[in-house]
């Protein structure tokens, strides 16, 4: 990003306290991505796109106005901040907000680590990555007659100044990779979704081994295709789910729910609200082997950050411990309202959209089990490692997980395929139900939505395997 | 600002690339928003931002390059990003641009719609909310013009303007009972911030008798908001892009009846209060009226040239330069009331919002949602109370197969849940399954 437009952001935070706002922020932000898509093998027009653009929040008494523009002279962004105190104004008659928590200052540049930057990768060299993949994915079987395949790189690069001292500089190389798998076998159709991804330059490729991942996935579908079958389950009392199904879990039902911002009833008309309430904090939500954290520290992972969109340091948050509840995410205004100091969970997803309280990588906390161990000691039991159709309530509690690679565990060892068994558990039933973790933790990528208009940022999230004994299943 | 933006694009796009073909489309868009929670403006948000999305082919090759940078830089910055781009891809065939044709404009449009009142659009929802029994609301207001120019190298030369005006109103009248009202249109004066407040309020008074219901099949009112998730799935599924990727249940039923007989769902350019309209697509041709399901058969699948080509048939205005898709979607309405729709029913429920819809199989149409806000259950014909903790679990072509009953009302539904605008009746649909984790 060219350093003159760093200026744009202090000519809109001091022309925004020159025009009586009690605070200001502004963030600078270029994004620049390339993606190639193979369907069925066959590409689809490679795609690159790049925005730059300011964003602009401005605080009047208890009224915030927020607002951007991509017209990236000083005149544009002066009449933008102007616009944005006359609205706040107009709008302070019923404005809601109480103000921001005090934090010190950063002064600060950091960018995640990379050998090789993604904007000096040649294309052809994506194109062949997403060709690997459709390789290996028809290479598993004849059965796997659809291939949706995409790559892309991008790079976000931001300048952010507040009115009370902060100044980041920042910038975050991703790399994402997505595939549809569909397979059939005579009338019997399955598909699988597979995503990976990381932050940080080119080299992280071979690390991720693309390839091979969408083999052993395509080998998982064909094998479930060919082999499951629906099996009696309401004798089974016993789940130990894989990295993927935990790590969504401590997403969908502690991350969400553990958001500030929808505690308060910020989301409610959009994302929704939380089942945990405004004094929820000490109170328990699940038992003494629910452990749950997030963390944007995590080098090489997709929601890495060092510090937040109000210039907050990033930090481990850890959520739930023991079950019981032991942070929120929070954002300065949120902070405020709370009485607490922000711990570094604002976020936006590009220039035009206002920062709030996100998750970043969010996990289940490793135990000390091996997974040999917890099927030995889950008895007759399901081994869910991976899943298509998830969905949970717009207050985080009734959440559901249709498997795909299942199996029966009796006798501590993994048997036959079940097709399509059905988790549906609260979020209070499944914490207080996890009795063991596994040792090593796995990730998974994703964009978590949330917000109006929505903003899609990147997360990891991840877990162990994870035993969960009492509750019951179900299929489709 | 627009034209002279355009002169800078195009003439960029052709000194760096010197294309065999081209498209260059510009958007050029203010929005003013207002979000509200607890009865108070959680914030108040203005964007204005150009976006240009360049399409090039040369040599057999093709690339697409989306910009945000309309500065001179950043538009060479993105003509030298579309000739990488070509150079690095493969060959491929593509039919030749489509020619100018003839433009009928719809001139549904308000250019003072980002300049009304809408700090007094959001009081007056809030305040038909709390007035009808609501203790605490939430929403959202979002007014917006865009102006849509297209140039391309096969001589289209055309712009529109646009305008819209969307209100989504959540009610509370405690912590575990809410309801929805949404209004939609082109321009605020259409609006109706009294009648969103006011029913958010009295669905949300159903919300507080709640019940727990057994798992199992019932007759399911979908009433307009979730009525409209459904079948913004259908119209995605009708893109010829989704066929092709695995991604469509209607995959090889062209022809076939998928729908009772009484029953369209008509994909239209343009259309009064239709926001997403359009006069022409992002290939330069004009939008049209298309029946994807036309008396309850599958008619046509929604094509832009290139899907066209690969499934032998002709574009019907729906491009996307790589993907298809629908504008503003229509379903037929019915000749029932709400209420004597409820009559019908001896044992279901009526979903009055939904939301989290994920799919378990594109392919097949599995798929499950989770009811929001009332879920009012229905015995005899008549409104017991209201459901609580469950989710339905179907299959969306078995679901337009079940729909048995429509209103004769039909509302404009358009939310941070339903994507496409989608103009809807109360629909029933017999049988669908109910499952719960409580």
């Amino acid at each position: 990003m060219d350093a003159s437009l760093h200026d744009l952001a202090d000519i809109a935070v001091d022309s925004a306290l020159r025009l009586g706002a009690d605070y200001a922020d502004a963030r600078v932000r270029s994004d620049w991505g390339h993606r190639v898509t193979l369907r069925n093998g066959s590409p689809d027009p490679p795609a690159s796109f790049s925005s730059m653009g300011i964003g602009v929040r401005v605080l009047v008494g208890r009224s915030m106005a927020f607002g951007s523009t991509n017209r990236l002279d000083a005149r544009s962004v002066e009449e933008l901040v102007g616009s944005l105190v006359r609205i706040a104004g107009s709008a302070s008659r019923i404005g809601g907000v109480e103000g921001l928590s005090r934090e010190d200052p950063s002064i600060a540049t950091w960018r995640a680590a990379e050998s090789r930057r993604l904007e000096d990768v040649d294309p052809r060299e994506l194109l062949e990555g997403a060709r690997s993949m459709d390789s290996a994915a028809t290479s598993a079987g004849a059965e796997i007659v659809g291939r949706w395949i995409s790559m892309h790189l991008s790079v976000e690069e931001k300048y952010l100044r507040t009115s009370d001292g902060s100044r980041i500089t920042s910038r975050v190389p991703r790399i994402f990779a997505f595939a549809l798998l569909t397979a059939r076998d005579g009338s019997r159709v399955m598909q699988r979704t597979v995503e990976i991804g990381g932050s940080g330059g080119w080299e992280l490729v071979s690390g991720m081994d693309f390839p091979g991942r969408i083999s052993r996935e395509s080998k998982d579908l064909v094998e479930v295709l060919r082999k499951a079958e629906p099996e009696d389950l309401s004798d089974v009392k016993s789940v130990i789910v894989g990295p993927e199904i935990s790590g969504i879990m401590a997403h969908e039902s502690i991350g969400h729910p553990f958001e500030a911002d929808r505690i308060l009833g910020r989301e409610a008309a959009q994302a929704g609200g939380s089942y945990v309430g405004r004094d929820g904090l000490g109170t328990r939500v699940g038992g003494p082997e629910a452990f749950v954290s997030d963390d944007p520290t995590i080098p090489g992972s997709y929601g890495y950050y060092e510090y937040d969109e109000e210039g907050v340091p990033a930090r481990r948050k850890r959520l739930m411990v023991a079950g019981t509840v032991n942070e929120f995410l929070h954002d300065r205004e949120t902070a405020r309202v709370f009485g607490v100091h922000s711990n570094g969970s604002a976020r936006s997803s590009e220039y035009s959209r206002e920062p709030i309280p996100r998750m970043s990588n969010t996990f289940v906390e490793p135990g000390d089990r091996t997974l040999e161990e917890l099927m030995e000691e889950a008895g007759r039991a399901l081994l869910l490692e991976s899943y298509m159709e998830w969905n949970i309530d717009d207050k985080r509690e009734n959440q559901r997980y249709v498997g795909l690679k299942a199996y029966l565990v009796e006798g501590g060892r993994p048997g036959k395929l079940v097709l399509n068994p059905v988790l549906e558990v609260t979020s209070q039933r499944l914490w207080s139900s996890v009795v063991a973790r596994g040792k090593v933790v796995e990730f998974s990528p994703g964009t978590c939505g949330k917000g109006e208009p929505m903003q899609g940022v990147p997360v990891w999230f991840g877990g162990p395997h994870m035993l969960i004994k009492g509750i019951s299943l179900g299929r489709r | 600002m627009s034209r002279e933006t355009m002169d800078r694009l195009v003439g960029s796009v052709v000194r760096e690339v010197s294309p065999d073909e081209y498209v260059v489309l510009l958007f050029s868009g203010q929005e003013l928003r207002v979000k509200f929670y607890d009865n108070r403006i959680a914030v108040s948000e203005r964007e204005v931002v150009d976006t240009a999305r360049l399409y090039a082919v040369k040599s057999g090759r093709h690339a697409l390059v989306g910009a945000e940078d309309m500065s001179d830089h950043g538009i060479e910055s993105a003509a030298r990003d579309l000739r990488a781009a070509i150079e690095s891809s493969p060959e491929v065939r593509r039919p030749p641009l489509p020619p100018p044709s003839k433009y009928d404009h719809n001139g549904d449009f308000d250019g003072g719609a980002v300049d009304a009142d809408a700090v007094s659009i959001v009081e007056a929802g809030i305040s038909s909310a709390l007035s009808s029994g609501a203790r605490r609301v939430a929403g959202v207001l979002e007014l917006g013009l865009v102006d849509v120019s297209i140039r391309t190298s096969s001589g289209v030369d055309q712009a529109d303007r646009r305008s819209y005006a969307l209100l989504n109103v959540r009610a509370f009248v405690d912590d575990d009972a809410s309801g929805q009202g949404v209004s939609v249109s082109t321009t605020p004066r259409r609006l109706d911030p009294h009648r969103a407040g006011s029913s958010a309020a009295e669905i949300a008074r159903i919300a507080s008798k709640p019940c727990r219901i057994e798992p199992g099949e019932y007759d399911v009112i979908l009433a307009p908001i979730s009525a409209a998730d459904l079948m913004q799935h259908v119209g995605a599924a009708a893109s010829a892009y989704s066929v092709s990727s695995g991604f469509s249940f209607l995959e090889g039923r062209l022809g076939s009846r998928v729908a009772p007989e009484w029953l369209s769902v008509v994909d239209h350019g343009q259309i009064v209060d239709g926001v997403g309209s359009r006069t022409f697509d992002d290939e330069g041709v004009p939008t049209r009226t298309n029946p994807i399901i036309g008396n309850g058969v599958l008619r046509t699948y929604l094509h832009n040239t290139v899907t066209a080509a690969e499934f032998g048939s002709t574009t019907t205005g729906n491009a996307g330069l790589v993907e298809p898709g629908p504008w503003n979607l229509e379903v037929s309405p019915g000749d029932s009331s709400p209420e004597e729709m409820i009559r019908e029913v001896r044992r279901g429920i009526m979903v009055t919002s939904n939301w989290y819809t994920r799919f378990q199989n594109y392919r097949i149409g599995d798929y499950s949602t989770l009811p929001r806000d009332a879920s009012p259950v229905i015995e005899g014909g008549e409104v017991k109370c209201s459901a609580r903790g469950i989710r339905v679990s179907s299959n969306v072509p078995r679901d337009l197969e079940n729909i048995v009953m429509a209103s004769k009302e039909r509302q404009w539904i358009k939310w941070w849940e339903v994507e496409i605008p989608v103009l809807t009746p109360y629909i029933m649909v017999r049988n669908m399954g109910v499952t719960s984790a409580f």
